[in-house]
């Protein structure tokens, strides 16, 4: 399983359905787009950021970041 | 942060003093931060005016905000202070941005500052590391030393908080700014450090400015995107959505085809803490 799906299946086991891209120069950033439109400013909530980190350090990613465009 | 000067500090800034005294006369290599800047004033302060000379370098690495410091420090203080050109950027080991990119751009900074020093009959160059500055990944540090340049603040052991904190009763407009290190530090290592680059991530930070009193803010280049990293209190300001959507216009205009926000928020140091973890994972006899 590559990164990505590593991080997003990590995701989805505690309940964020969100997918992960990798990007940079040697795919070190996990770029984050929660599915669920209710996520809102939620999104930006001290333990969502902190589950999503969890999640895609772990995955491999040196930096987790939330899509803005 | 604490910003009162204890017992111990004002050890520190007697033994500087003495040091300073020491030099006889200094040109000290001023970016207009918080350390060169209370070095320049306690060097004033000692010396006077005739033995202390303040130089910036400036490139397209050197972000005006902090050039705009700078020339503020100088008239506050009266400190004679003169500007040079630096030209690190026609250097392909600097432009290469590799983690020792910092010794390249020191290093060109440093014999320049050595040659003002000769032609004006100074006796000593000098520059603003502190003690904190060796717990970082520093290749900076090395130019230094192999060049002759000493370090006052940090051969005294002052810190940043402590920096600060006599800052603050010295009346410098200095105290409190974030730290401000150059634009190519933005840059992921391994991707060439160019003029247009360095641009784009200050016009990014300078129209990011204009939104919103960011506590901290860095416009990190990865290629085509941007990774924003703002301090943990800014990250939530974000869910307002229409400052999140001036961000974004912000971004845009500056030139990323992409962007996202950091979710650990600025760290201080972030490029050089993957290159520390990963030269540390390397090392032989580790544990797997």
């Amino acid at each position: 399983m590559n990164r990505a799906a590593e991080a997003e299946r990590c995701l989805l086991d505690v309940g964020i359905s969100a997918t992960v891209e990798s990007a940079g120069r040697e795919n070190e950033v996990a770029v984050i787009r929660y599915r669920n439109p209710k996520d809102g400013g939620e999104t930006l909530g001290e333990e969502m950021r902190r589950i999503s980190v969890a999640c895609c350090t772990a995955a491999g990613f040196r930096y987790v970041a939330l899509e803005l465009y | 942060m604490s910003a009162v000067a204890s017992r111990d500090t004002e050890f520190k800034e007697r033994a500087l003093r003495d040091l300073l005294q020491g030099c006889e006369s200094v040109v000290i290599g001023f970016s207009g931060g918080v350390d060169s800047s209370y070095l320049a004033n306690v060097a004033l302060d000692e010396l006077g005016q005739d033995r202390v000379l303040a130089v910036t370098g400036r490139s397209p690495s050197y972000p005006e905000v902090q050039h705009e410091m700078a020339l503020r420090v100088a008239r506050t203080i009266d400190l004679p202070h003169l500007e040079i050109d630096t030209h690190e950027l026609d250097d392909t080991d600097y432009t290469a941005n590799a983690p020792n990119r910092c010794y390249f751009c020191k290093a060109e900074l440093y014999r320049r500052l050595l040659e003002v020093m000769r032609e004006r009959g100074f006796k000593v160059v000098l520059d603003g590391s502190n003690a904190d500055d060796l717990d970082d990944h520093r290749p900076g540090l090395a130019a230094a030393r192999e060049l002759g340049v000493r370090s006052p603040l940090q051969e005294v052991g002052l810190t940043k908080t402590e920096i600060r904190a006599l800052s603050k009763r010295a009346g410098l407009p200095t105290w409190e700014i974030p730290a401000s290190p150059c634009l190519a530090s933005r840059i992921a290592y391994g991707i060439a450090v160019t003029p247009k680059r360095l641009r784009i991530i200050e016009e990014a930070e300078s129209r990011l400015r204009d939104l919103h009193p960011w506590r901290e803010l860095r416009v990190r280049y990865h290629g085509d995107l941007a990774r924003l990293e703002l301090s943990p209190e800014d990250v939530e300001s974000l869910a307002d959505i229409r400052l999140k959507e001036r961000v974004i216009h912000a971004l845009k205009q500056a030139g990323f085809g992409h962007a996202c926000l950091d979710l650990q928020g600025y760290r201080r140091g972030a490029l050089n803490s993957a290159f520390r973890r990963e030269a540390a994972e390397a090392q032989p006899g580790r544990a797997p």
